[in-house]
Parts: structure tokens; C-alpha cells; sequence
């Protein structure tokens, strides 16, 4: 009941304190305390002073007091070594399962650090470790390995280092509010993309359109959020400029839907061949909706649409 | 460089320093365990090299077991403190060769800081204690180096700082943190060879071995009217068994009779030796603690240590007007049948005399009138009646000889006689004004009982070397050339070099300071230098002082560090910081232009300023290019007026 009080206590402070994505540390952040390597310097300097002391021998007491002194002015270099250094979370990227989210920090300062590692704290994965940074700002990558897909907020991220000699650990905290997912591994399946009926009023328009897919109706200008499938990579080789090939069935406004409810499988199956099936899709420029029972997901070929697809389906 | 490779390196050096550490304890290990650690050593470079590849576990257990078994058959619990030491060495050598990881070589550089320190158990002397600092500081640039993956010469370079920042503070401590009593006895190394011998037998050396070693030093106050020549007494012989002059068995029997002190006190330093019996100028009770004074009136300490021991001692005069029956017994016992002439000699002038003053001037005639010659290199005798062979035959020897064949001439008169074993003379160093007695200077002399007198001294080596009296063995001219050959290679054999000489006595200065200052820094010398420093009024303030201290040394360069970061960012980052001021709490965690946004909104009447600051700040923090004196100024004077305006509304 009281590590629970405790413990709340703590997250609470260190939420207060530490919810940026850019972070600065100084003394109100930074947590200095002797590591274990640490400790046991500290009882050799223990063993040591009982040996001075027993053969009353000045030389080894010097040594035992000498080791003291290093271990406590250790804590202020520790400190100081991480004192003054800024750390920006830039972005969290999400990624199918099985793959790894990259978490891309820079570490900007003025002067050199020492054996800094970043890690989750809420996370598995492997952040960098033990790097010394010489430059004035340094990016560097946390990887998250995730057990299961679904949408996740960044959490803690642990910043530490146990410079000098390994005897403080010295560490803080970087709290985001960054989210990110973990699309549902693809699965390799037959493209399965259905009409979807209740959006057509006409069904002749949508024989028409079924014909109609690839049909090439001319070039227009790129814009943000088009998909890169559709450039006219042709073109931008001679001319450098970004055209998008066009087609009849873009105009008409119905499209083709990814259902849930039409897949064969379990549910994580079905959603793994929906993932695969919505890459695949957008790889071949369709436009198309996704139906899941949660959700829905209006016809759309872009970038943004394709990303939100697959939100949906770690979210499902 | 890779961690493997710097592991690998680190490790190997390590290997190194064992090795050199045990070579250079050879004598206290012995040579079973330095072959052993030799071997280890070489394995290592072989694996280093990749001649050999890397042992298993299996193979060090083994190897482990091995060297466990010979330190134990070659120095056993007899010599537990070498044991201790030969182990650790041994042990640390030995995960030399298995160590790969960081956090493993990590936990052996942590336990060096207190495998390198048991050197000192064994040495102390100034080259000990600079080879121990230095080897620590190189354990921390190697802790340094694997922890950090940085390489060796960097990790050294940063390490030294820290250590020279951490030495000053240390030896504050040391010699003002109190000084405890031990807690326990710990048994501790015998590392010295040289001394005293418990029975003299000079009838069998043929060659006195003699050592330019350091015996002791001594700080005799001037106004004691102490006058050369000092006899140093150390042991007393009073059996003879025909041959040698076994050590007495009230040797370290307690002082029963009543005496009387005659001076102020002296001063000495003694250097360790191979037995526990220090050095008294004729009478004397110990004035410091942890030393006993015996039967004789000589002190000795309880157990043997390998440190310099520094002694204070109380002159006095016991009272040995009369003499127990057994005591007379004991000091004119002779064994019967051996040097016929040497008795019938002695009985001829005890006929001939009354008195022992007679007796005496007798036997000193006969040593000066005959041709008796003072050598350290006299022939050996191995004949049963080795004295007569001695007065009548070859006549040449040193003090023993003089001292033994005296002693036996007087017994036999009935004149209770002991032989006394010390050091005779000393070097006076004019600059610290002490004087350094060698291991050369030894000597052995006679003493006599008169009733209702007491012991007199009598030296019969004085006769026939009267100059050996005078000052120590180095000055008589007649034996230079013989005393140098004894010496062997030593500053002492060249000091009729000037330069020599003198480098010589620099250095023995700087070692009795060290010897007396650092190492007998003990509770008695740390009172002192408290009263000094604080007056002695204050009771708990030394005390305090240390921790006072510490944390004004630590305070200070606290916020040494945190104003040298702050004056190490750019003049636009301090200005922008002021104006952080008027910010949130949050605002180190907002972006500059986020921050100026925030405040616009705050004070809308400051917006212009705020734009034009933010302009001004951007060019100098993300454009390369440094702003002029007078952008550097009007960027000031902007966050000025923001300041102002902000604090109007």
C-alpha cells in the first residue's frame, strides 16, 4: 500500500517535471546516485581504511580516504556531465509488427559527454548505449520492439550515464506525448477488393468504373498527400517536374472497399491480410475504403489514407 | 579503437604491473610464486598475441588450484600476510587471462585500488609509495578507459585531473580525521634481512657480512650532555657455551628494579628489522606507547613490524647496587674444560691483582703490547678452544672476537661479565640534526659488575682500534679500502665522490622527514599539529573542520563548475535566458520562437519588441554567422525593454 503511494508519488513528479519533448537537464532533473560498481569501491575503501587503520600504516589510510574523495566528487562530474545537455524527441515511427519502431532523439551540447544510452522505460527495445558525444548535436536512435500491434503513447524514456569511471549512475527522465503504432504484421493474400454497395446509387456507373481502373486519362500536378504510385516518374526524369498520372475511374467518387467481414480467418489474420492487402493496394494505385467493425475508413489513395488504414487496423 | 581491443590492452598491462609488483616483492613471496606469476604473465602476451588461444574456464580453475597449492607449500600460515598477498596477486593474474567483457575488467580495476595499496604493507619509503600513486592513477585511467571506451592515453589525460583534485583532499584528511587505535592485531610481513644476531659466535664468520642499510636514526636533544662515543645497546648475552654468546633469557623479561631517570628524553626512528630489540643508550624506560623496557633497561617492542617505528625514550640509572646469588651465578658460569691457556693466563693476573680496575688495566696491556690487529676479515677458527686459538694464535679479529675472548678472561676471574650486542657510533646529519646509525655500525662490547657500583661498560675492540670509537666504521681510514668491498654497490661506497656523497645525504634527508613526518604520523604528532592549527580551547572544532572541509572544498567547486557552463554559453543564449524568466515554469521546454509566441500573447503591447528580438536571436543561434557588437547590443537593450514592459502592466 505504501510503495503504491510511493510509487504514485514518484510517477507524479516525474510526469511534472518531465513532460517535454525537448528537454534541457540541470539540476532540477537530473538524479545522481553511487552506481554498485560505486559501492564496492566504496567497501574496498572500507577494507582498505581497516587495513591502515589495524597496521597503523599512513600510506594505505591516504589511499582509503584518496578513494572516498574520488567517489564523492564522481557524483559532481557525473552531474556535471550530463548538466546543460539538451535532448529532443524528433519522431516515433510507426511500424508493422515485428519490426522495430525507431525512436529518433538529438542530443544537442556544448561540450563532450561521456557514455550517454537512452532507453524506453515503458518499452522493450534496445536505445543506444555507452556512446560518448563529441559533436555539438548528435542524432541517435531508440528502437522499440513491441509484443503486439495497436496504438502506443511514447512513454518514459530513460536518458543516463555512469561517467566517470562507472562509479555514479546519473540519469533523467523524458516524458512525450507522442504516440505511435504498431501496424498488424502483412500477410500475404489474394487482393480481395470489393465494391461497396450501399456508396453507389448507380450501378451502372460502377460497372463502368470496375472497367474503367486503368484507365489513363492524363497528367496533372503533384500535390502533397497524392500517392507516390501514381507519379509519373517519366516525367520527372526529363523535365523535373512532379505530375500525376490521372485516371477515368478517379472522377467518380465510388470506390472499392478492403471488408473485414469478407476475410477468412481469425481476427488477427484477417487484419494481417487487410494490412497486406491495403499496401498492396496502394502499391497499385487504387482507390479504395476499408471497413472494419469498429471502424471506417472513407475511399482515399493518399499517403495520409494508406497510414490511417493501417491506424485503424492496429487500433481494431 | 574497438572495446575488445581496448579490454585486451588494458587487460594486458594489468598482467604487466602484477608481474612487476611480485618481482619486486621477490623476497617476501619467494621465488616459487614469482616463477609462477612470471609464467602467468608470459601466457598472457602469448594469448595477446594470438600465439595462443584463449584458456577455458576449465584451464584456469586448474590453473588457479596450481598456483594456490604452491603459495600455500612455499609460504604457508607461518607467513600469512605474503600468503594473503601472493594469493591476491595470484588470483587477479590470473582473470588477467579470462577477463573479455567490460563489467568484468570493470570489477577488477575496482579491486586493484586495493591490491596495489598492499604494496605498502611490505614497503614504505618514498620510491614505494610514488611507484603505488602512480600504478593507482594508471588503474584509473584503465577503469577510465573500458568504462568509457575511450583510449588509454585520453582516459589518463582526463583521470589525472580528477585524482590531483581528490589527493590534496586526502591527505587533509589523513592528517586531520582523527587517528582510531587498531581494532585488532593483523599478523604482519617480515620483510627485513637485516640486524642483529641473537647469538654472537664471530669465531665462525669468516667474513662479517655488512649492510650499508639504514639501522636507525636518532634525535639526541643537545642539552642531554649525551657525548660519543654512543653505544646502542640492543641484546644481551650472558650464556657461553664454548663457542657463541647465547642471547639472555631476562631479554624480554620485565624490569623489576627500582631506577631513577637522569635526562630529558630522546628521539628514535627505527628502520624494521628482523628482530624486536630496539636500541638504548645505556639505561633507559620507553616514553611512548607500544614499546616495553626489559630486565636490562633496553626496550624492545612486542611485535615485529615492517614499518619505520619511531620511539621516544626516557634515560635513567637503575639500581643494581647488589646483585641476586643466581644473577651472579649466571654472569661468571663458564663451561669447564676449553681454553686451557686462556685460563691459565687469567688466573695469573687475578693472583697477581686485587681489584677489577687492575684486573682490567692487566688485560689491556696485554692486547695493546701484543700484536693483535683489528680486521673485518679475519680467518675463521674451528678448533674447540677457539679463545686460546684466538689470544695466541692468530690475533686478528673484529669486535666479537675482542668482546667474547674479554668476557671469557674475565668470568674466569670470578668478575660477572655479560656481552652486550648493539650499534656503536652514528652519522651526524648537520641540516635535520640527527644521527644515522647502518647496519656497519654494529658492534659488540663487554660489561662488567662492580659491587655496590653496578654494570660497567668496558669495550676491548678499543684497544687495539682505538679509532673505532671515535666515530662510525665509513671513517676509519686504516679499513676504507676493505669496509667499501664489504659494501658492494651502494651510494655509500662511492661517497668520497662529492656529488655523490651529496645526492646521498639529500636523499637520506628526505627520507627521515618522510620517516618521520608521514609515516609515524601518528595520534601523539596529529594532537599536535591540532593544537597548532586550532589553539587548545576547541575540543570538537577539529573534528568538525574536516567535514566543514569538505564541503566548502566541494561547495566551492561546485559552483566553480555551474558559472563556468553558464559563462561558456553564447552571449544571445544568456540574454534569452533572462527573458525565460518571464515565462512559465516550462519554458526550457518550449523552442525560442514558441517562448516569444507565449509572451506576445501574455503582453500584446511588447509584441514588436518581441518579433524584433526574435529576428535578431535567430540570426545569431541558427544562422552561423555571429551578430555584430551593435545587433549584440540592441538584442540587450530589446530584452530590456521587454523586461519593463512586462513588469508595468
Amino acid at each position: 500500500m505504501r510503495k503504491a503511494i510511493y510509487k504514485g508519488w514518484i510517477d507524479k513528479l516525474i510526469a511534472k517535471k518531465h513532460s517535454a519533448n525537448i528537454i534541457t537537464f540541470s539540476h532540477n532533473n537530473i538524479y545522481v546516485m553511487p552506481s554498485l560498481l560505486g559501492l564496492g569501491f566504496l567497501s574496498f575503501a572500507l577494507l582498505n581504511f581497516i587495513l591502515g587503520i589495524n597496521y597503523q600504516n599512513n600510506l594505505i589510510l591516504g589511499v582509503s580516504y584518496l578513494m572516498l574523495m574520488l567517489q564523492i566528487s564522481s557524483l559532481f562530474y557525473g552531474y556535471f556531465n550530463l548538466h546543460g545537455v539538451k535532448l529532443e524527441l524528433r519522431d516515433i515511427k510507426s511500424n508493422f509488427y515485428g519490426n522495430h519502431n525507431e525512436c529518433k532523439f538529438k542530443v544537442y551540447s556544448q561540450k563532450p559527454i561521456y557514455s550517454v544510452s537512452v532507453v524506453s522505460a515503458d518499452w522493450e527495445g534496445h536505445g543506444f548505449e555507452q556512446e560518448n558525444i563529441f559533436e555539438t548535436s548528435f542524432v541517435q536512435v531508440v528502437r522499440l520492439n513491441q509484443k503486439k500491434r495497436g496504438k502506443y503513447s511514447g512513454g518514459k524514456f530513460k536518458i543516463y550515464s555512469n561517467y566517470p569511471f562507472g562509479l555514479v549512475n546519473v540519469w533523467s527522465y523524458l516524458l512525450t506525448d507522442k504516440s505511435f503504432f504498431t501496424y498488424p504484421a502483412p500477410l500475404k493474400s489474394e487482393l480481395s477488393l470489393h465494391e461497396s454497395i450501399d456508396m453507389s446509387e448507380d450501378t451502372e456507373l460502377l460497372a463502368n468504373k470496375s472497367d474503367s481502373l486503368d484507365e489513363f486519362s492524363g497528367l496533372k500536378p503533384y500535390q502533397k498527400g497524392m500517392s507516390r504510385n501514381r507519379i509519373s516518374w517519366r516525367h520527372f526524369a526529363k523535365s523535373q517536374e512532379l505530375l500525376v498520372k490521372d485516371y477515368v475511374g478517379d472522377s467518380h467518387g465510388v470506390s472499392l472497399v478492403l471488408d473485414f467481414n469478407m476475410m477468412e480467418g481469425t481476427k488477427e489474420s484477417r487484419l494481417s491480410q487487410l494490412c497486406f492487402q491495403v499496401l498492396e493496394a496502394d502499391r497499385l494505385g487504387y482507390e479504395f475504403a476499408l471497413h472494419l467493425p469498429n471502424a471506417y475508413t472513407p475511399p482515399g489513395n493518399s499517403e495520409a489514407h494508406v497510414v490511417q488504414c493501417l491506424e485503424s487496423l492496429s487500433e481494431c | 579503437m574497438s572495446v575488445k581491443e581496448l579490454v585486451r590492452q588494458n587487460t594486458l598491462i594489468s598482467s604487466f604491473v602484477y608481474c612487476g609488483l611480485s618481482l619486486l616483492l621477490f623476497q617476501s613471496l619467494g621465488y616459487v610464486f614469482c616463477v609462477s606469476i612470471l609464467l602467468i604473465c608470459i601466457f598472457k602476451i602469448s594469448t595477446s598475441v594470438g600465439a595462443v588461444k584463449y584458456p577455458s574456464k576449465l584451464v584456469i580453475n586448474l590453473l588457479a588450484m596450481t598456483v594456490i597449492v604452491v603459495v600455500f607449500l612455499s609460504l604457508g600460515f607461518s607467513q600469512a600476510i605474503e600468503m594473503f598477498v601472493a594469493m591476491l596477486f595470484g588470483a587477479c593474474s590470473l582473470k588477467m587471462l579470462s577477463v573479455s567483457s567490460v563489467k568484468q575488467a570493470q570489477s577488477v580495476y575496482i579491486l586493484n585500488f586495493f591490491t596495489y595499496p598492499c604494496f605498502y604493507l611490505f614497503s614504505q619509503n618514498i620510491l614505494s609509495f610514488l611507484l603505488v600513486a602512480a600504478l593507482l592513477l594508471l588503474n584509473l585511467g584503465q577503469l577510465f578507459s573500458v568504462t568509457h571506451h575511450v583510449p588509454l592515453k585520453a582516459s589518463i589525460n582526463s583521470s589525472v585531473r580528477k585524482f590531483v583534485f581528490s589527493l590534496p583532499l586526502a591527505v587533509v584528511m589523513v592528517a586531520l580525521v582523527p587517528k582510531l587505535p587498531p581494532f585488532w592485531q593483523l599478523p604482519s610481513a617480515k620483510t627485513a634481512s637485516t640486524g642483529l644476531s641473537e647469538d654472537v659466535d664471530p669465531f665462525q664468520i669468516s667474513e662479517l657480512s655488512r649492510s650499508s642499510e639504514l639501522a636507525f636514526r636518532a634525535l639526541l636533544p643537545e642539552s642531554n650532555g649525551f657525548e660519543p662515543p654512543f653505544y646502542w645497546r640492543a641484546i644481551i648475552h650472558d650464556r657461553f657455551d664454548g663457542k657463541k654468546w647465547a642471547m639472555s633469557d631476562l631479554q624480554n623479561r620485565f624490569l623489576s628494579k627500582t631506577y631513577e631517570p637522569t635526562a630529558s628524553n630522546y628521539t628514535v626512528i627505527a628502520n624494521p628489522s628482523n628482530t624486536r630489540w630496539l636500541y638504548t643508550l645505556d639505561e633507559g624506560i620507553p616514553a611512548s606507547k607500544g614499546i616495553r623496557v626489559n630486565y636490562f633497561g633496553m626496550v624492545y617492542q612486542r611485535h615485529l613490524t615492517n614499518k619505520p617505528m619511531q620511539y621516544e625514550v626516557s634515560p635513567v640509572k637503575l639500581d643494581d647496587a647488589r646483585m641476586p646469588r643466581w644473577e651472579y651465578n649466571l654472569n661468571t658460569h663458564l663451561p669447564n674444560d676449553i681454553n686451557p691457556r686462556a685460563i691459565t693466563l687469567a688466573k695469573e693476573w687475578d693472583a697477581q691483582t686485587s681489584s677489577t680496575q687492575a684486573f682490567i688495566a692487566k688485560m689491556e696491556s696485554f692486547f695493546t703490547t701484543q700484536d693483535f690487529e683489528y680486521s673485518l676479515t679475519p680467518p675463521s677458527i674451528n678448533s674447540k678452544d677457539t679463545i686460546d686459538e684466538f689470544l695466541f694464535g692468530s690475533q686478528v679479529g673484529f669486535c666479537g672476537h675482542y668482546a667474547s675472548s674479554a668476557a671469557f678472561l674475565m668470568r674466569t676471574a670470578g668478575i660477572p661479565t655479560r656481552l652486550v650486542s648493539g650499534y656503536l657510533g652514528g652519522q651526524l646529519n648537520e641540516e635535520s640534526n640527527y644521527y644515522a646509525v647502518y647496519q656497519y655500525d654494529a658492534h659488540a662490547w663487554v660489561e662488567y659488575y662492580v659491587p655496590q657500583v653496578g654494570w660497567q661498560r668496558l669495550d676491548p675492540t678499543a684497544w687495539v682500534s682505538p679509532q673505532r670509537m671515535l666515530g662510525s666504521l665509513a671513517d676509519l681510514r686504516d679499513l676504507e679500502n676493505e669496509f667499501k668491498d664489504n659494501l658492494g654497490l651502494s651510494l655509500q661506497a662511492f661517497s668520497s665522490i662529492a656529488a655523490v656523497n651529496w645526492l646521498r645525504l639529500q636523499l637520506e634527508q628526505l627520507d627521515f622527514h618522510w620517516t618521520r613526518w608521514v609515516l609515524n604520523f601518528d595520534d601523539k604528532k596529529q594532537s599536535s599539529l591540532i593544537e597548532m592549527l586550532f589553539g587548545h580551547k576547541h575540543k570538537f572544532l577539529p573534528a568538525l573542520s574536516v567535514i566543514l572541509m569538505l564541503i566548502v572544498a566541494f561547495g566551492c567547486w561546485f559552483i566553480y563548475l555551474n558559472l563556468r557552463t553558464r559563462l561558456n554559453d553564447p552571449k544571445e543564449v544568456r540574454i534569452y535566458k533572462k527573458l525565460m524568466v518571464l515565462s512559465d515554469e516550462k519554458s526550457d521546454k518550449l523552442t525560442p520562437k514558441q517562448l516569444c509566441e507565449n509572451l506576445k500573447v501574455k503582453w500584446p503591447n511588447a509584441s514588436k519588441e518581441l518579433d524584433e528580438f526574435y529576428s535578431l536571436f535567430e540570426i545569431a543561434r541558427f544562422n552561423v554567422r555571429p551578430l555584430s557588437a551593435k545587433q549584440y547590443r540592441r538584442l540587450s537593450q530589446l530584452n530590456k525593454q521587454i523586461i519593463k514592459k512586462a513588469k508595468i502592466q
